[in-house]
């Protein structure tokens, strides 16, 4: 006799029907993650109404969908959300901004990620500061969601495989249409990067930091304001041994999407800047670009840490 | 006949058989009994070989394996034996005998972390103050935490005495301690046990809010420092800062968070500056020494205000009133947070309550992790709550942190924390996988959150905080019916009697589970035959207004009578957003219900 599992009893459909999705858009478009494996999960379409093509990778995040979704660092990438409720408490206004005009509630100005995720998509939000459904952010933006995939498995998916290259294709478009990109194979970092200088923070602060923007996220500019901090914010391959910045008191490289070997300028500056014994410290991408300033290697991981758990002791 | 053995009356030593002998060849069974041990069982395995000893507690229902061996291992070695069923080794499989004899001597098959080295340790023997009695409000949650922490620290090769007064509980069994006492847990006890025993050390914070009180009166009366007996896991300040509401006022003063505004009034004049120095409605006031509050009241604006104050003022025997904000409507969350020693700290779960302030958390629904918090609010808490460690001074250990929030202006006021592990910590242990107690054991004796290896991921540390991919329901379980009497209002006081937890993909799944597993005859939220008819809208009003036992499904009752989920919110304070996916499961529920079969549904 065939013994029943009980995963079987659980298919993939009625997961999705646990999923908000089926309520709310009316059982709406269907659209399909595609991966570069040839495995295929099924569910429905959020946000806007297009196919994508991208990296998969997962975030284990439990809140801050909007934060995550304008990281500049998610440029080309599909995330998938291993929480499996996302929308809950809406999106703010974007017009909300700190006392030196950036975003409030955002890490940059737009959305970076190429797709969303999620097992359950909330439409019905609630907050105070909510204007807005996820779901019409991101038609607002242009980015495409599917919901009522079972995560939990595609996650385990990715642990297996690493990060893989995949798609989100709507029904009755040609999986053809949407050719699988590695965004890794491309200088993201001039994509995200500020095009030309700004500046940012308290006029009579104690330090003038310079930032180099590889795909900076509003916090850390926020973080360093705080701390006394004025901030000149400079696009990745700007020359910063320039005379203009000669008073400042260091250097800070932010964070950013994708290869740090894509930008062979930016580490050629950094060690010119590292030659001169000048203070300095990097983020993420950063810090991967200070690495390999400093004559060190870098390799990808085969799927990175993106959550908000990363203990620092 | 089967032969019996009684344990010798404490406080000689723990619940240990003293001779070998009754285990005479030809033995099937033996029962071990203890005080309180209403039934025994044994049974023979399939091939007739193995012996199983089985004691049942009496009160808790739970059943505990004394040992588990073949009939071979009792005819080659009876004192071998003997060993087992005394130290109660959990064996299973007829090659059981094999693992415990491979063990060396009183090291349980738990032990994971190796020890300190010996040249580092500063103690080496722990009394612990156990759970005591089971008694609503203080339940077998704290058994569960203490039983932990005993495992913990006797896997680490610590010596452990065990004081608790509750023989019907797992951390009494006799393989969790070195030495069990069971005796009541009052100082001048305390005190002959620590003269017999002479711990290097105390460890208070398993035992709830009964072990930080006989902590404090033990040092109060200079016993911890005749016998040089240290605390380990909180300190005497942090004790004292965590329950005097001035101390904690204070503290709470001098790191930047808002307590709870509130002031002391004897007459009419200083209760006007209160209120003014409050600056908004509505007020509570609470009059001094009167009986059930009476004489006071919730004012909604300022002639309210005159009209209670002074109708307290005269209540009052002593003409003194409480003046605080009143933060009804505002959601309460909590917050478990772990401490070591350097100064790391890790936020192991926020809890939601979904009944919003008012109620006692233990007899909140609540939820895990928090769902109607953005991510810089919940990075508020939790930069909060990681100060208010610090600055009360917990210096390893859990902490539990219990917030409350405004819902229309993100404002955010500490209303209590707990120095120790409570009721919440172990349903985050559940609900997260990651076990407090038994770390916070292994901190108080000075390891670090890098270097406890958590045993569920197996390949990360202690040092990580959990991250979640489902939602976990927590329902109270209530048994007024066997109180006759007492109101079934839920007030600030806690009430219920037990709880269900429950772990769903998504809200509705674990909303659904929790309740089914509540074991109050319900199959879910409604449609399981069992709905009630629906009563007359002011009643159901009311009800809704009203805390009781059975509120949630007052909701599907106003849903179903066409009420709006604003006028729910308005009237039970619940949020939008859980009312919003209890309206989707209303509204499935009715679509099921509009199908005639199966093939219907199923085309669905």
């Amino acid at each position: 006799m065939d013994v029943i599992q009980v995963d079987d009893l659980v298919s993939e459909d009625s997961l999705a029907q646990l999923g908000g999705g089926v309520e709310h858009h009316g059982r709406g478009r269907r659209a399909r993650l595609e991966l570069a494996d040839g495995s295929v999960f099924e569910g429905w379409s959020f946000g806007a109404a297009r196919s994508v093509a991208g990296e998969v990778v997962f975030q284990t995040g439990m809140v801050g969908y909007e934060q995550t979704l304008s990281d500049p660092s998610y440029c080309q990438q599909i995330i998938v959300f291993t929480y499996p409720l996302v929308g809950n408490y809406g999106v703010p206004s974007s017009t909300d901004c700190d006392a030196y005009g950036l975003p409030l509630h955002f890490e940059s100005s737009r959305v970076y990620a190429a797709g969303l995720v999620v097992l359950s998509y909330e439409d019905a939000y609630s907050h105070w500061l909510a204007r807005q459904s996820l779901g019409d952010w991101l038609e607002q933006q242009h980015v495409p969601g599917i919901c009522g995939i079972d995560t939990r498995r595609l996650t385990q998916c990715i642990r297996e495989h690493g990060s893989m290259l995949g798609r989100i294709v709507l029904e009755h478009a040609d999986s053809n249409s949407v050719p699988f990109v590695d965004p890794n194979r491309c200088n993201l970092v001039a994509e995200v990067s500020c095009q030309r200088p700004y500046v940012y923070g308290p006029q009579d602060a104690r330090f003038h930091v310079l930032a180099l923007d590889c795909g900076l996220k509003y916090n850390q500019l926020r973080c360093l304001a705080q701390r006394q901090c004025r901030i000149t914010v400079v696009p990745w391959n700007e020359d910063i041994h320039a005379e203009q910045f000669r008073e400042c008191d260091g250097l800070f490289i932010s964070n950013g999407p994708g290869d740090p070997t894509m930008v062979p300028e930016t580490i050629r500056n950094i060690r010119e800047w590292l030659a001169r014994d000048r203070p300095v410290f990097g983020i993420c991408l950063g810090h991967q670009l200070l690495a390999l300033a400093a004559g060190a290697q870098t390799y990808k991981l085969k799927y990175g840490n993106r959550g908000h758990n990363q203990p620092c002791c | 006949m089967e032969p019996s053995i009684q344990a010798e009356r404490l406080p000689i030593a723990a619940f240990v058989p003293r001779h070998p002998s009754f285990l005479s060849s030809g033995v099937r069974s033996v029962t071990i009994r203890r005080r309180l041990v209403s039934s025994t069982r044994s049974s023979r395995s399939r091939n007739g070989k193995s012996v199983r000893f089985a004691a049942k507690g009496a009160t808790l229902g739970q059943t505990t394996f004394w040992g588990h061996f073949t009939r071979s291992t009792l005819q080659k070695s009876r004192s071998e034996a003997y060993q087992v069923a005394a130290r109660g080794l959990r064996m299973e499989g007829v090659d059981g005998h094999k693992r415990w004899m491979n063990t060396g001597p009183r090291v349980p098959p738990w032990l994971d972390t190796p020890a300190p080295k010996d040249a580092v340790r500063e103690f080496h023997k722990i009394l612990v103050i156990g759970s005591g009695a089971i008694r609503i409000g203080q339940a077998c949650e704290f058994d569960y935490s203490g039983t932990q922490a005993c495992k913990a620290l006797r896997s680490l090769g610590y010596e452990v005495i065990l004081v608790n007064s509750n023989p019907a509980s797992i951390m009494t069994d006799p393989e969790i301690a070195d030495r069990t006492y069971i005796e009541p847990v009052t100082h001048e006890v305390l005190e002959m046990i620590i003269e017999r025993e002479r711990p290097d050390v105390l460890l208070p914070t398993m035992g709830g809010q009964t072990g930080l009180n006989m902590a404090m009166q033990l040092s109060k009366m200079g016993i911890l420092d005749k016998y040089h007996v240290r605390l380990i896991g909180a300190n005497l300040e942090a004790i004292r800062k965590g329950e005097d509401r001035l101390a904690f006022r204070e503290a709470m003063e001098r790191i930047d968070v808002d307590c709870c505004p509130s002031g002391i009034a004897n007459n009419m004049e200083e209760a006007r500056a209160v209120a003014a120095q409050i600056g908004r409605f509505p007020l509570i006031i609470r009059p001094a020494y009167t009986l059930g509050g009476t004489g006071g009241g919730i004012a909604y604006n300022r002639e309210e205000f005159e009209e209670i104050a002074a109708g307290g003022l005269e209540a009052s025997p002593v003409s003194q009133i409480l003046v605080e904000q009143s933060l009804l409507g505002w959601k309460e969350f909590e917050l478990e947070v772990v401490r070591d020693k350097k100064d790391n700290v890790v936020i192991i779960c926020g809890i939601e309550n979904v009944d919003p302030m008012g109620i006692h958390t233990g007899d909140s629904f609540t939820v895990a992790p928090t769902m109607t918090l953005t991510d810089k609010e919940y990075q508020r808490l939790r930069d909060m709550s990681i100060s208010i460690i610090r600055e009360i001074g917990v210096e390893t250990g859990g902490s539990n942190i219990q917030f409350a929030v405004c819902p229309r202006t993100s404002d955010v006021i500490v209303i209590e924390m707990n120095p120790r592990v409570s009721r919440s910590s172990a349903l985050a242990s559940k609900a997260t996988g990651y076990p407090i107690a038994k770390v916070a054991a292994k901190l108080a004796t000075g390891l670090t959150l890098p270097e406890i290896k958590n045993d569920i991921t197996r390949d990360t540390v202690a040092a990580f905080e959990p991250s979640l991919d489902y939602i976990v329901c927590k329902f109270p379980r209530f048994t007024f019916e066997k109180f006759p009497g007492t109101t079934d209002v839920l007030t600030t006081q806690m009430k219920s009697v037990g709880e269900a937890m429950s772990i769903g993909r998504t809200f509705k799944e674990s909303f659904q589970k929790g309740l089914r597993s509540l074991e109050i005859g319900r199959y879910g939220w409604g449609l399981d035959g069992k709905d009630e008819a629906i009563p007359p809208r002011a009643e159901l009003e009311a009800a809704l207004r009203i805390p009781r036992p059975n509120r949630i499904f007052r909701v599907r009752q106003a849903l179903r009578l066409g009420m709006s989920i604003e006028e729910i919110n308005e009237l039970s304070g619940y949020d939008l957003w859980f009312l919003y996916n209890m309206k989707e499961l209303a509204e499935m529920g009715e679509a099921l219900r509009s199908k005639q079969s199966l093939q219907q549904v199923d085309s669905f």
